[in-house]
Order: C-alpha cells, then sequence, then structure tokens
C-alpha cells in the first residue's frame, strides 16, 4: 500500500486544490471540508505517493509555488500536521516524508 | 475518494482501536444528550450525526463533509489537554510545575507541526523541571475528585456541541441561519446597551462590577466552587498584550465576517445547549457548564498560542487566529452571561445574567493567571537542536498523556507509556 498524504488549503482556495488534483491526473476533483475546532476550515484531498515518486514530485513543485506566493497550506504526514506558506514549511514536510514508515 | 480514506489519513488506520468503551460512550452519550436540544433551538428535523471517537495529540475535534455525507469526528486527546489545564487550576501546584506541564504541551504541539527537535528540547527542559519540583499529588477527597471530573466532561461536552452545531450548518442551513441571526441580533443589542452602560464598555468588563452574592447554593452559586478561589481574585485579565475589542467592534466584525459569525453561533448555542444539560442536578450546574464552556475555548487559545510560537508561519497568519480566538472568548461571554439563565426552566435555579458574567470572568481570569501568564514568561523557546539524543515521538506523546499522534500498529506506544505519565 502506497504511503497517503493529506493536503490541505483554507476553504476559500478551494480551486487552487483543484489545480493540484489536476497536476496529480486524478480523475474525478472531490476533496473533503474540515471544520475543525479551531475555525480554520479547510479542504484536505489524500495523496497517495506511490508510483516512483511521480506524485510526490508534483506535490512538492505545487507547495513550492505556494510557498513563493506566501499562500497557506497544511500537509499531514504520519500523524503530522505541518501548516505553514514559506519554504521552511515545504522543507518540514519533506523532511516528515523522509522520516514516514 | 471518501471521508473514511481522510480520517484513515489524518488521524490513522487504527486511531480508535485503542480506545476504551467508555470513550466512544462518553461521545455518544453527549451526542444523544446535545443534539435533541439543538434541534430544540433551531427547530430542525435532521437526524444525529454519525460520529466517531480518536484519542491523538492532534486534539482538535472535527466536522467533515464530502459528496452529501457528514461526519463528526471527536478528537479526544482534546479531553487529555482539558484534563490537564483543569488538574492545575483545581489543585495548586509549584510555578515551576505549571511551567513544566505547559512545556510538555508544547512539546506535544512540535511533535504534531514537525518540530520534532524542538519537541526534544522542550520535552527534555520539562524532564529537568520535574527532577527538583515534584508534582504535589493531593490526596483528593471525592468531592473535589467529582468537580474534576466534571469540570472536564463538561468542556468536552461544549465540544463536541460545538461540531454538532457545524453539522446542523450543513443539515440543514436554513435552521442554522436563524441561529446564526440570532446572535447577530444579539451582539448589535448588547452593543446598544454598551452605550449607556459602562459596564459594558469592554467584553472582558463584563461582570466585573456585579459582585455576586453567596447565599445562592440553589442556583449553583457554591461559594467554595474552584473558580472563587481567593488567590486569583486581584489577577489583572490578560490579552496578549493587546486592547480587548469592545462590543460595537464585535458586532461590525461578526456583521462583516459570515465565517466569524458562524464560530461564535456555534459556540453561543453548544454553552447555552451545555447548560441546559446541566440543570440535570447530580453535581452538575448551569454555571459550571458557563465556566466550563469559556475555560474550553481558553485551552484552544493556549493551543493556538503554542503553535504559534512553533510556527515559521506566514506572516500575520498565527495572529489571524489569534484575533479570531479572542472574537470567539469575548462573544461568547457577552451572549452567554443572558442565554444561561433564560434557558432554565426553574426560576429558583436560574442564575442571574451578573452571575453568570461574574462566574465566567473569574474562570478566565484564574485560567489566565495560573496558565495564560506563565505561557507568557515562558515565551523564550530553545533553537531547534536536532543534534539531542531523543526518545521517539510516540514516547514523547505516550509520556505526555496522549494515546497517539497516528495508528501505532506495532502498539509501541502502550508499551511506552511510562515516564511522564501522570
Amino acid at each position: 500500500m502506497p504511503p497517503k498524504i493529506a493536503v490541505g488549503v483554507p476553504a476559500e482556495d478551494r480551486s487552487d486544490l483543484e489545480d493540484l488534483s489536476v497536476a496529480l491526473g486524478l480523475p474525478s476533483f472531490d476533496p473533503v471540508e474540515v471544520r475543525p475546532f479551531d475555525g480554520q476550515t479547510a479542504v484536505q484531498l489524500v495523496v497517495a505517493l506511490g508510483g516512483g515518486g511521480g506524485a510526490l514530485r508534483v506535490v512538492e513543485v505545487w507547495l513550492r509555488e505556494r510557498a513563493s506566493v506566501k499562500k497557506n497550506f497544511r500537509v499531514t504526514v504520519d500523524g503530522m500536521e505541518i501548516v505553514g506558506a514559506d519554504v521552511e514549511a515545504v522543507e518540514r514536510v519533506i523532511a516528515a516524508l523522509g522520516q514516514a514508515d | 475518494m471518501s471521508i473514511r480514506e481522510l480520517i484513515e489519513t489524518t488521524w490513522g488506520t487504527d486511531a480508535e482501536r485503542d480506545l476504551s468503551l467508555r470513550s466512544r460512550q462518553d461521545l455518544e452519550r453527549n451526542v444523544r444528550m446535545l443534539w435533541p436540544t439543538i434541534k430544540k433551538f433551531s427547530g430542525s428535523g435532521a437526524p444525529e450525526p454519525p460520529s466517531s471517537v480518536v484519542h491523538t495529540a492532534r486534539a482538535l475535534p472535527a466536522l467533515l463533509q464530502h459528496s452529501g455525507a457528514t461526519q463528526l469526528v471527536y478528537d479526544a486527546g482534546l479531553g487529555t489537554l482539558f484534563s490537564q489545564t483543569f488538574k492545575v487550576l483545581n489543585d495548586p501546584q509549584h510555578e515551576q510545575v505549571i511551567d513544566a506541564l505547559l512545556l510538555r504541551i508544547a512539546a506535544v504541539r512540535r511533535v504534531c507541526g514537525g518540530y520534532l527537535g524542538t519537541a526534544v528540547v522542550l520535552a527534555a527542559h520539562a524532564d529537568q523541571i520535574l527532577r527538583v519540583h515534584r508534582v504535589r499529588d493531593y490526596i483528593e477527597d471525592a468531592e473535589s475528585a467529582f468537580e474534576t471530573w466534571v469540570g472536564v466532561a463538561m468542556q468536552e461536552q461544549f465540544a463536541v456541541a460545538h461540531e454538532l452545531l457545524h453539522y446542523l450548518e450543513a443539515a440543514d442551513p436554513a435552521s442554522f441561519d436563524r441561529l446564526r441571526e440570532q446572535v447577530l441580533d444579539r451582539l448589535r443589542t448588547a452593543s446598544n446597551l454598551s452605550e449607556t452602560d459602562p459596564a459594558l464598555a469592554s467584553a472582558h468588563d463584563i461582570g466585573r462590577e456585579r459582585p455576586t452574592t453567596y447565599g445562592r447554593h440553589h442556583a449553583g452559586v457554591e461559594p467554595d466552587s474552584w473558580w472563587y478561589a481567593p488567590r486569583f481574585d486581584s489577577q489583572p485579565e490578560l490579552a496578549a498584550g493587546k486592547v480587548v475589542p469592545v462590543l460595537p467592534d464585535l458586532a461590525a466584525v461578526a456583521a462583516r465576517d459570515r465565517r466569524l459569525l458562524t464560530e461564535l453561533t456555534c459556540d453561543v448555542f453548544a454553552a447555552t445547549a451545555c447548560s441546559i444539560f446541566a440543570q440535570r442536578g447530580n453535581g452538575w450546574t448551569p454555571l459550571q457548564s458557563a465556566a466550563a464552556s469559556v475555560l474550553a475555548l481558553a485551552t484552544l487559545g493556549l493551543v493556538l498560542s503554542l503553535d504559534r510560537q512553533a510556527a515559521a508561519a506566514p506572516a500575520g497568519q498565527g495572529d489571524r487566529t489569534i484575533d479570531e480566538w479572542e472574537f470567539r472568548q469575548c462573544g461568547l461571554r457577552v451572549l452567554l452571561a443572558e442565554a444561561v439563565g433564560a434557558e432554565v426552566a426553574d426560576p429558583a435555579m436560574a442564575p442571574t445574567p451578573a452571575e453568570v458574567a461574574d462566574v465566567m470572568r473569574r474562570a478566565i481570569g484564574m485560567y489566565n493567571g495560573v496558565i495564560a501568564r506563565r505561557v507568557a514568561l515562558l515565551n523564550t523557546w530553545p533553537a531547534n537542536d536536532e543534534r539531542s539524543a531523543h526518545p521517539s515521538p510516540s514516547r514523547l506523546l505516550t509520556g505526555a498523556g496522549f494515546l497517539n499522534l497516528r495508528a501505532d500498529p506495532r502498539g509501541q506506544a502502550q508499551r511506552e507509556r511510562e515516564g511522564w505519565a501522570r
């Protein structure tokens, strides 16, 4: 079973997540809307990282593009939820993926 | 993609496996007790939502929506936080011990955010403190233990009710709209009153000039309740060093920010539903429930503050989150004072708005005096140190009282449950 991560953006950035879905070649865009107790509503997509690292590269490029314009993202890897909008947060995502089972 | 797949990815495949039957029964009971009240408020006929419970260090319950399906996920890790923080409110500890508790919680939040090196440094610091300053373990009488249990149970109930209100928004938008309009109207009314009543000039002043009469035991105004601890009576309220919002600002923000108004609507009706449930007696009172609701939000504020400190965050992003939380906290206190007594069926049991306001003010004052003040003092966090030899994240988390960061199929977390745990 390939490892999975959850990639999310603020609800108002839904179309940005759809761009990721298209770039990943997913057959349809059907994110889950998450309303946590802290009030920061997000839309999230589960991404399977199998297939020789292709999906991971697509996600990384997409994250770096968001970081370049300081747009917020959240990525759940192995139970850790990395939230940010800069290159440092992207690097933490990559590092967490390196530590994941 | 499905809701189940997101739950598995976010909280872990076996996140529910380690939970006791009691945790599931608590959630089911809360949903079963609260949902009819919320339906009654709103006039909705929507069925009870499907729900599941996990226990992770992420500690944030959520409502998930996907393709017309909705699921409430309660993360009992939030209950662990409620328990840890309420314990030091109700059971005085040396300030250094409180620092250690906060460092542990900060370490756990760092693990959740992927800052493992810093987490370990904070955890080691907490450990060092506790080698010198021991946790005072009082021999509790049954009444104190029950008060602590009720205080935590009521906070959990508020968090579940908040998510149930979000479920109502999804399942029956028209009914939720009516509640949202009510909240906006009530904020505007309070704003208008504030122009003639100086006591309402600041949301944090609610209750300040209205001393409670201590003789109304029947209404739950118990002179020996935890929020009357005299050592914190004169503590100034903290608001992260900022000027707190005044009422007209609250109403204006609510009018222009529908998302924030939605959150406040969920908070207000969640707290009101909980106070109605608390009329059951047997040691539960509407006043306790009001105090627990504002404490639950205070604990959320603690989580947000620690996460903000951790984040190499987008400029202003963390501050926005804190600002929104402060809006919710202030708005809830303004509106709950009137609501609690109005919903109590027996007039003899009904606390006055002044009594409710006073109790909420004292509860928050105590929280600020014991916890928020220490967080502010602990604000010089160590630099990340990836060279530290450190225990596994699961050992760090279970030592701090959390079951999982995620699923732990090898049972490592269970085996490592030792060390810090109390």
